[in-house]
């Protein structure tokens, strides 16, 4: 039971830099960014769980971590950018916005985690 | 398959023949490095044909069924193709324009074109940004030069794009087989370029190759951008052409399957075809089972992460339907 809450405990850790992120937010401090960026490299880079599955984690983590900011500024763009369209225009157009924004960032921290992190194991998929 | 049309089939130039370690001999499409088990009599076959040749003419112990049936697999496998088409079917039609030969010259130029590729899209596209803003804005738009411009700009980029891909795979010592124009569904064009990069062992060398084709489009974004704020009379054309490569571009980011983002990925998590994969997964409940069950926590990381990846997917009908809504609002 104590091994099994010792384990838990790890990945609750993942929970900061959402919070990170909802801070930046809400009280509109872009800087929040940072420390939620790098609260998450130093957490995969210091959890056992995450040792050698690095891009793995990453990745994982940051869909939460990012969340919040990627889902203002999609938001942002479909209702104020896209205002002359339809609302169903701009759902589309938000939806657009959110993954064309999530994905640039997952290559962005997906090759500074690769160039930090040169050996890793192989993901089973 | 009909006789008239397996004279003029002959092996593609990506097809390679190798012996296994227990001695079986395949032909390997190198590029989806996919091999199939073939004979001795099969691969003397395969060799013979030119294109112009009448396959069952051919001097070999193989029957005319034999012949008739390797022909249809070889030519399905993607092993044998038609001249000027390295594909035909009902949804796609990849016409053949260059088959370059992967010479030392050639491989000079793309390295050099590839270095500045790398090292100057982004600038050129931030001083480009950053023209366009401190110039007038445009004093009347041209709707007939912007639409010209979208139309040059799909042309020109969708073509850049694949010859980007080209540059990067030559000057990392990757063999290109061709490049040329395709329609997908008999109706939107595109391009492409056939390339195998599996001996490219450096993985970011791998993604930059991946990358490389939206750099061309952002760098063709850039430029245009500084043409933008010089001369009005094409601005309205050249702002089509900016806005289709940046859309080109930033799209081609987004983890679709079959766009570069989802190669690019593939290669950061050291996957291959991470979003066939990830839709297995999503699909199987029995899969996702047996991923927690084995892997713990970086089983339900993986089967999240296949979850996301899933997600992306959405992106294309979403930007059909986008399209669709936009031709339709112009025309309205």
């Amino acid at each position: 039971m104590a091994y099994i809450r010792k384990k838990n405990c790890g990945a609750l850790l993942f929970l900061i830099p959402p919070i990170f992120s909802v801070a930046c937010v809400i009280t509109e401090r872009l800087w929040l960014i940072i420390p939620c960026i790098i609260s998450l490299f130093v957490i995969v880079a210091t959890l056992p769980l995450c040792r050698k599955r690095e891009s793995l984690w990453i990745f994982v983590g940051f869909v939460p971590a990012s969340a919040p900011v990627n889902f203002v500024l999609a938001l942002y763009f479909s209702l104020d950018f896209m205002d002359s369209y339809s609302r169903f225009q701009q759902i589309l157009w938000f939806i657009l916005a959110l993954s064309v924004l999530l994905s640039i960032e997952e290559i962005i921290f997906g090759i500074i985690t690769r160039l930090i992190w040169k050996e890793q194991y192989r993901i089973r998929l | 398959m009909k006789r008239e049309k397996m004279k003029k089939l002959y092996l593609a130039r990506w097809a390679v023949f190798k012996k296994n370690t227990f001695g079986d001999l395949m032909v390997i499409n190198t590029t989806t490095n996919k091999p199939k088990f073939v004979s001795r009599e099969e691969i003397r076959f395969l060799r013979l044909m030119d294109g112009k040749t009448d396959p069952f003419e051919i001097d070999s112990v193989l029957s005319a069924d034999m012949r008739e049936d390797l022909i249809e697999r070889m030519y399905y496998h993607g092993i044998l193709r038609e001249k000027r088409f390295a594909e035909k079917s009902l949804f796609n039609c990849l016409l053949t324009l260059w088959e370059p030969e992967n010479t030392v010259d050639l491989r000079v130029t793309s390295y050099i074109i590839n270095k500045l590729l790398c090292f100057t899209w982004l600038p050129v596209l931030l001083l480009g940004g950053f023209f366009f803003s401190r110039t007038i804005l445009l004093s009347d738009f041209r709707f007939g030069a912007f639409i010209a411009g979208n139309i040059f700009g799909v042309a020109a980029g969708l073509f850049l794009h694949e010859m980007g891909h080209m540059f990067a795979c030559l000057a990392y010592k990757g063999k290109v087989y061709e490049v040329g124009v395709m329609t997908m569904f008999s109706v939107i064009p595109g391009a492409y370029v056939i390339m195998a990069t599996g001996s490219i062992k450096n993985r970011l060398q791998r993604i930059q190759i991946s990358a490389a084709g939206i750099e061309m489009n952002f760098l063709l974004s850039g430029i245009g951008l500084f043409f933008c704020g010089f001369t009005d009379a094409l601005s309205n054309f050249v702002l089509g052409f900016v806005i289709t490569n940046l859309f080109i571009g930033l799209l081609n980011l987004v983890f679709v399957r079959g766009f570069d983002g989802t190669a690019i990925m593939s290669e950061l998590l050291g996957v291959e075809d991470v979003a066939g994969k990830a839709a297995n997964i999503t699909g199987s409940h029995l899969m996702r089972k047996l991923l927690i069950k084995n892997y713990g926590m970086t089983g339900r990381a993986t089967v999240f992460l296949c979850f996301v990846i899933r997600f992306f997917q959405l992106a294309l009908p979403v930007l059909i339907i986008i399209n669709i809504s936009e031709v339709i609002r112009w025309l309205t």
